[in-house]
């Protein structure tokens, strides 16, 4: 089966081009959905089965890593890429970081394929979702499990670009596009770190692939004991190395949504929810932590970079949280929470605790992909609504998706004993030992951001679920999603009472979601809950050991800072265990008392207020970095472009050159024209100028040197 | 010489488009169909309301045109399968399928016929008929002169091959102004509104620089005595010699020359600042003129820079190359700045042509081998996405009559498969990997990160500056597509536009297809220019930065292969631009030489964090010296614990040099710096 | 005594006058006059010089350009002829059509 480990990566790309083509096959639009809806998870269900196969026979392998041929029957060293001493090869590689992301993308996703089946059944399009869907698993897939950088940099920008398709699924919206442009082009900014690093990688490692079977991929190099070598066999130094490392993590902010290269999350939300939940929760936007991960021998070394690292991450989660804290779109608030949650896991990076971070973007890929997908549900039963001054009540009218969304909040919170508790923790005592210093500043900042998700989610489940609904059930005014709705520009549809999906909604009624969207609410659930106390540090460490092979172990990081390792923890494990598990539960009882007050309007500033408030204003509008990438981009910018670049560069400068050129011919010509009066005596008169001239100048010439001798006249007598 | 299975192949692909033409010329003419409103002599529409009665005439020019257009491409095809892309002569170096007569003598001037295709060449030969027979296909529909309109292509044809193939300076001059005559005709009798002041501007501004390449040819017959290209290209043929040697003595009169045939080429790229006449060219152009125009006019400057400037003046291109760097930075983000903001489709899809030659220009003067590889193959990406957006911006100007892009707007909804074939060439223009566009940018942007060219103008910076385009094509490429195929329906006249017809999708499905097998299959391709890069670049001309260690990475890999096909490095009378690598200073760690394979110690396998090295053993062998010249004891290994160096593998710097398989106290010899062979391994 | 150069200076006072003729005159048969009187200043010359160095090729040459003035006039005057047939005027100064 270890051969055949490239069933994992084609299976979702044949169900893509199955898709791709099921328009074709299929006359009836209803079957080729129904099949569709079938093929599609079960591609990546399959999928995640063989990697649940592949598994065990890595673990078996003495270093837990292989490197397996992408094409098969190619081998491994099937060249993509074979230019002038530039090689790179479709390979895979399989050890146990690229398997634990193969193991949650094709898991997670394949339970937010099946889920997705149900919330897209609707959409005339839904062959075309799934078809985008299954192309991303497959990106993605390549992405973590690349043998080489520049494989990873095709997954890479591979999701960027099934990102933009999913985010602009719903293109009859502008705002839908723009979002997906935006997305693309923010992300593309990261990427040009990472092109930038992965050129600096090879110029000094000579190849860009991780490991070889010789020991001379780039971390093997890396990981030489006494420090990094470069290709020729010298150190590398420091400074190269914080080069290199500052320049891939540039490629890490943007596609994880740090700062400042994070504007464009909180717009993706646009896309369908499923969209959000996989892509913008659980594995795309993880893929930056991914790869911080899987050059972990490489950061370790420069301790500029993971500063850096550490600070960004850590910025970047106190300020999603802020924001989070006033948003009132459902999906927003998740979406600034991911962010958030992001930047714990660089936190964890940057203080040197890889398998932390690992196992935060494990447990986070559990409950953000159940908030997500409850919300999503929850949106479902309000038949399109979003915004949560509008929801309230909904827990005695959809108590399933209730707890669902119970359990995510509380995982997420950090409530003692679920798995966000565990991975959140390890996170905060990491950063408190921080080996460059701040320790406690970095403790405090995450704790206050703690308290504020705590705060934040349980705002939102109070906004949603408790306080008195804002809407009459019974009359909920559809804002469906679909291309063929606005078919004359409008935004909301005629047919309020019945819609063209034939369901019960025509009576407007909230009810909950179908099974095939409940049940992978119900294995995220439990996963939730049950998956962080297995496998914390605390509790075994089994998944710290699982993903030691991959990660650099801390001794090195140390090492490099000549930290002293060895002395007792600031603060002992099960006060921190204290502390965190009080954050937690004061912030989710703080919204608990305050919301409490507020069971009718479900708001706690009156919405006059809001306006001028400018604490509100400043978080609300995500502290401004939105409007101000606007000012400089859009406005200068596109200024800058059309008056200055193109009217009076290009086409008064360069272009009046050359129809200056033309003109300045053209003016001659007019000017010399003239001689041609027509008058014969003119013409006359030049032609005995120019003879006088001509002879004038002979004769000169002459008067220097005769032409000829000068002659006798020959005597009288011989003429008559 | 690999002999093709048609004698005078490249004669026969060069003219046969030709007898083309001149039979095309005693058919009879087809009836013109009424003009359009607008007044040009464009393409029905395929959804146009009247039905024309079919035209015998017709039929028999447009099967006419697309037989002999088809039978160029098949040649093509043959003359492809037929190449070698291993083969390498001294002289001739990596040129196949030579056909050489004595054309014009007058006097002792001879002028050859003297035809010739490398790995370079080869390529774009193929994607010249190919472009010619989409092009052909493709206004099969033209409503006026008809005609004319196939003469012109396949005269286009014509010369355009004949540039590509052409070996003697004289030839060439006269394919490439043969060029410039149907294309004037085809912007000017076929084109939009202002075709006149747009064929008159490229005729003249190409002409300019054309003028002054012809002076540069006679005083180079004048000075070296032949106007044949692989006998100036090489300096160790006499006239090569002579040549070089007026170089070294007349350096200005030398980088005058230089700077004449440059010009001409940096206009047809089109370089900043003479890129002007491109928009108003393209934009007045018919489509199927744009196409050529795109595809393959503008790839004839870069070809110019690599089968002339850079072989007959290798001096000189190499003390401008910062000229040229810089000036290919400028519109790479001025090109794509500036069509960030037309409204005219075809303007922008213009200008993102100067920003895509841009980085070609780059991997060219960056002489690393990696940028120039991936400056060739960027080449003929360029050809195939490029062509593709002007196919699609064409076909909706036949369904709507104008190319303002605020006519446009929610269109996938109307033209689905417009949009994804729309959505393919806009991908591929933003080098999204997979698609043909990265595997050209990305190695030309290694190579310009290796390059000691760019790293003098402004340090990395410079590569970085360069790398920004990725993000600029991304910004007005998507947002033209969001303009023109996303949103809702702005315009009630865009609703009922027909989706693609039958010769569309003939047209756009074999470039797709292309995108993708480039994008995916690169190795297929680049592998053919292997040879010719080689000769074009040779290793004394490479000029990687020597503070980077992938340097001498590269240079080892030279000369392996250049040993392993037998031809021996050249020498020139120019001096070196390759800095010697300095010797090993004692007490820094040298590369480390293995033992072969087959020796007796056993390598270890290489320590795996985490996993505690095999205690000692294997690993005290003391490394060979880098340079020749006796043993230097290691001094890098830690006293004490596990060795420091690397573990022994195979290294990719150091050429395999045999080594005594003994135990850990023998020498071995160290890795020749490359002229000395040693054949024991 | 006559001298050769009483003959140049004749020659040379009879092209002075024949080409300020030329210039100043608008009636082209009046031009025309002035151009073989030019003409035959010219042969004037060469006769002299012929003369003046004993050689005969000073008179063969005037022949020759006496048959070439004879053509020449002729061509001429048809021209004016045709000239007058469609302007009705033979003021050279109105004939300047093929100006800029």
């Amino acid at each position: 089966m270890l051969q055949n480990a490239w069933l994992i990566v084609w299976l979702p790309l044949l169900g893509f081009f199955f898709h791709a083509i099921s328009g074709l096959i299929f006359k009836d639009r209803a079957a080729q959905k129904r099949v569709v809806a079938y093929i599609a998870p079960g591609v990546v269900l399959a999928a995640f089965l063989v990697t649940c196969a592949v598994l065990p026979e890595v673990m078996a392998l003495p270093a837990h890593r292989a490197t397996v041929p992408l094409i098969p029957g190619l081998g491994t060293d099937a060249p993509w890429i074979k230019m002038g001493g530039f090689q790179v090869n479709f390979a895979l590689l399989l050890d146990p970081l690229s398997l634990l992301m193969a193991l949650i993308v094709t898991g997670v996703g394949g339970l937010i394929h099946v889920y997705a089946t149900g919330y897209m059944a609707e959409d005339p399009e839904q062959p075309r979702f799934f078809t985008y869907f299954n192309l991303f698993i497959f990106m993605m897939l390549l992405l973590v499990m690349a043998e080489n950088f520049l494989l990873m940099f095709v997954g890479w920008e591979g999701v960027g670009t099934c990102s933009y398709l999913l985010i602009s699924f719903w293109y009859t919206q502008v705002e839908n596009a723009k979002a997906g442009n935006k997305a693309f082009i923010v992300n593309r900014v990261g990427d040009l770190g990472f092109a930038l690093g992965m050129m600096a990688v090879w110029s000094v490692f000579g190849t860009l692939s991780f490991f070889t079977t010789d020991g001379r991929g780039v971390l093997d190099l890396a990981a030489v004991e006494g420090g990094a070598r470069d290709v020729l066999g010298n150190p590398v130094s420091a400074g190269t190395l914080t080069l290199i490392c500052m320049l891939l993590f540039v490629g890490a902010m943007g596609k994880s949504a740090q700062i400042p290269l994070w504007v464009w999350l909180p717009d993706a939300m646009a896309g369908p929810t499923p969209v959000s939940a996989l892509i913008h929760a659980a594995t795309m936007v993880t893929a930056g932590v991914v790869m911080v991960t899987r050059c972990s021998w490489l950061f370790v070394q420069a301790p500029d970079a993971m500063q850096l690292v550490g600070w960004i991450g850590i910025a970047t989660a106190f300020m999603g949280a802020t924001i989070g804290l006033v948003q009132n779109d459902i999906k927003r608030v998740l979406a600034f929470s991911t962010v958030s949650q992001l930047g714990y896991m660089f936190l964890a990076c940057g203080v040197g605790n890889f398998t932390a971070g690992m196992f935060h973007v494990t447990t986070h890929a559990f409950f953000k992909a159940l908030l997500f997908l409850g919300s999503g549900a929850v949106i479902h039963s309000m038949l399109g609504e979003q915004d949560m001054r509008r929801m309230g009540g909904l827990r005695k009218l959809i108590p399933r998706t209730w707890l669902m969304m119970f359990i995510g909040t509380y995982a997420i919170a950090g409530f003692p004993l679920l798995s966000g508790f565990w991975s959140k923790d390890e996170i905060l005592e990491a950063a408190l030992e921080s080996p460059w210093g701040s320790g406690p500043l970095l403790y405090g900042i995450g704790l206050l951001t703690a308290f504020m998700t705590a705060f934040y989610m349980n705002r939102l489940m109070w906004k949603t679920f408790y306080t008195e609904p804002r809407f009459v059930d019974g009359q909920l005014v559809p804002h469906h999603h679909s291309n063929f709705d606005a078919h004359d520009g409008h935004e909301e549809h005629a047919h309020a009472g019945g819609d063209e999906h034939g369901h019960a909604h025509g009576s407007g009624k909230v009810h909950e979601s179908p099974p095939s969207m409940m049940v992978p609410l119900y294995v995220l659930a439990v996963l939730s809950v049950g998956f962080g106390i297995v496998m914390a540090h605390f509790t075994g460490g089994r998944f710290e050991h699982f993903l030691e092979p991959s990660v650099a172990p801390k001794s090195l990081y140390v090492s490099a800072l000549r930290h002293e390792e060895g002395h007792a923890p600031l603060i002992p494990p099960v006060v921190g265990f204290v502390i965190s598990s009080v954050v937690g539960i004061a912030g989710l009882s703080l919204a608990a008392l305050l919301y409490r007050q507020k069971m009718q309007t479900g708001a706690l500033l009156p919405e006059a207020e809001k306006a001028r408030n400018p604490v509100y204003q400043f978080l609300y509008n995500k502290w401004w970095w939105d409007a101000l990438y606007e000012r400089i981009f859009l406005q200068t910018g596109g200024w800058l472009a059309d008056r200055v670049l193109w009217r009076l560069v290009d086409a008064g400068i360069v272009d009046g050159i050359v129809n200056g050129v033309a003109g300045a011919v053209g003016l001659m010509a007019r000017i010399f024209r003239r001689v041609q009066t027509g008058y014969v005596r003119n013409y006359a008169l030049v032609m005995l100028l120019g003879v006088v001239i001509l002879v004038g100048g002979l004769l000169y010439q002459w008067s220097k040197e005769p032409p000829l001798p000068v002659r006798e006249r020959p005597s009288a007598a011989g003429v008559q | 010489m690999p002999q093709s299975p048609i004698p005078n192949i490249l004669s026969l692909l060069t003219f046969l488009p030709l007898v083309g033409a001149i039979v095309l010329l005693f058919l009879k003419r087809p009836q013109d169909l009424p003009e359009y409103h607008g007044g040009h002599a464009e393409h029905d529409a395929p959804h146009a309301p009247e039905k024309h009665p079919a035209d015998p005439a017709r039929t028999t020019v447009n099967l006419v045109a697309a037989f002999f257009a088809g039978m160029t491409f098949l040649l093509s095809l043959v003359l492809f399968g037929a190449f070698r892309s291993d083969y390498v002569e001294s002289l001739t170096r990596n040129m196949q399928f030579l056909e050489t007569a004595n054309w014009i003598q007058v006097g002792n001037i001879t002028i050859q016929y003297q035809m010739g295709v490398d790995g370079v060449s080869v390529l774009l030969i193929v994607l010249t008929t190919f472009l010619s027979l989409l092009c052909v296909l493709y206004s099969f529909h033209t409503r006026q002169r008809l005609k004319e309109f196939m003469v012109f292509l396949l005269l286009l044809e014509t010369g355009m091959i004949g540039v590509f193939c052409a070996l003697d300076l004289v030839l060439f001059y006269v394919f490439w102004e043969a060029m410039l005559i149907p294309m004037y005709f085809l912007i000017g009798i076929f084109g939009h509104e202002r075709r006149i002041y747009a064929a008159v501007k490229f005729f003249l501004y190409t002409f300019a620089g054309s003028i002054l390449m012809l002076v540069a040819i006679v005083w180079i017959y004048q000075v070296a005595g032949t106007f044949d290209v692989l006998s100036l290209s090489n300096p160790q043929t006499p006239e090569g010699k002579k040549l070089a040697e007026y170089g070294l003595r007349h350096p200005q009169a030398m980088l005058w020359l230089f700077a004449a045939f440059s010009l001409a080429f940096m206009i047809k790229v089109p370089m900043f600042p003479f890129h002007t006449w491109l928009p108003d060219a393209h934009v007045e152009a018919p489509t199927a003129g744009s196409v050529i125009l795109a595809g393959v006019l503008l790839k004839m400057g870069t070809y110019g820079f690599v089968r002339f400037c850079l072989p007959m003046f290798p001096k000189q291109a190499e003390e401008t190359a910062w000229i040229f760097i810089t000036l290919a930075i400028i519109g790479i983000v001025y090109g794509s700045i500036v069509a960030a903001v037309q409204p005219d489709a075809k303007k922008l899809v213009a200008y993102s042509s100067v920003a895509h030659l841009g980085f070609v220009v780059l991997g060219i003067f960056s002489f690393t081998q990696v940028g120039l590889m991936g400056a060739l193959i960027q080449n003929i990406n360029h050809g195939i996405s490029t062509p593709m957006l002007f196919f699609i911006v064409g076909m909706l100007y036949e369904r709507r009559h104008t190319r303002m892009i605020s006519e446009f707007g929610g269109l996938k909804l109307v033209v689905p498969m417009m949009s994804t074939m729309l959505l393919i060439a806009v991908l591929s223009s933003i080098a999204v990997p997979f698609f043909n566009g990265f595997v050209g940018e990305f190695p030309i942007l290694v190579g310009s990160w290796i390059s000691r060219k760019t790293y003098d103008i402004g340090g990395y910076g410079t590569t970085a500056l360069a790398a920004t385009g990725m993000i600029l094509s991304a910004v007005y490429m998507l947002w033209w597509f969001q303009r023109l195929m996303l949103g809702p329906i702005s315009r009630p006249e865009n609703r009922h536009l027909p989706d693609l017809s039958r010769i569309e999708w003939t047209v756009l499905a074999p470039l797709a297809g292309l995108v993708f097998w480039i994008g995916l299959g690169s190795h297929f391709w680049t592998q053919r220019m292997d040879v010719a890069v080689e000769m074009i670049l040779p290793q004394h001309m490479e000029a990687v930065n020597p503070d980077l260690p992938i340097q001498q990475v590269l240079d080892q890999q030279r000369i392996e292969t250049l040993k392993r096909r037998g031809v021996v490095p050249m020498e020139l009378g120019t001096e070196s631009t390759r800095r010697v690598p300095p010797v090993q200073a004692p007490g820094a760690s040298t590369p480390v030489v293995p033992p072969g394979p087959m020796g007796g110690s056993v390598p270890p396998s290489p320590p795996f964090p985490g996993v505690p090295p095999p205690a000692g053993a294997g690993q005290a062998t003391p490394p060979a010296p880098g340079v020749p010249g006796g043993a230097e004891p290691d001094n890098g290994a830690p006293p004490a614990g596990p060795p420091s160096e690397l573990p022994p593998g195979s290294f990719r710097g150091a050429p395999g040099s045999g080594a005594a398989p003994s135990g850990p106290d023998t020498p071995v010899s160290g890795p020749s710096s490359g002229n000395t062979a040693e054949e024991n391994r | 005594m006559i001298t050769t150069e009483h003959y140049l200076v004749l020659s040379a006072i009879l092209f002075t006058v024949g080409t300020i003729g030329v210039l100043v005159k608008r009636n082209p048969i009046v031009i025309f006059m002035c151009i073989e009187l030019m003409l035959n200043a010219a042969n004037l010359t060469l006769v002299a010089l012929g003369r003046h160095f004993g050689q005969v090729n000073g008179q063969m040459y005037v022949i020759f350009a006496l048959a070439v003035a004879a053509a020449e006039v002729s061509v001429g005057l048809g021209i004016i002829v045709a000239i007058f047939r469609t302007k009705e005027t033979i003021n050279i100064d109105e004939v300047n059509l093929m100006k800029f």
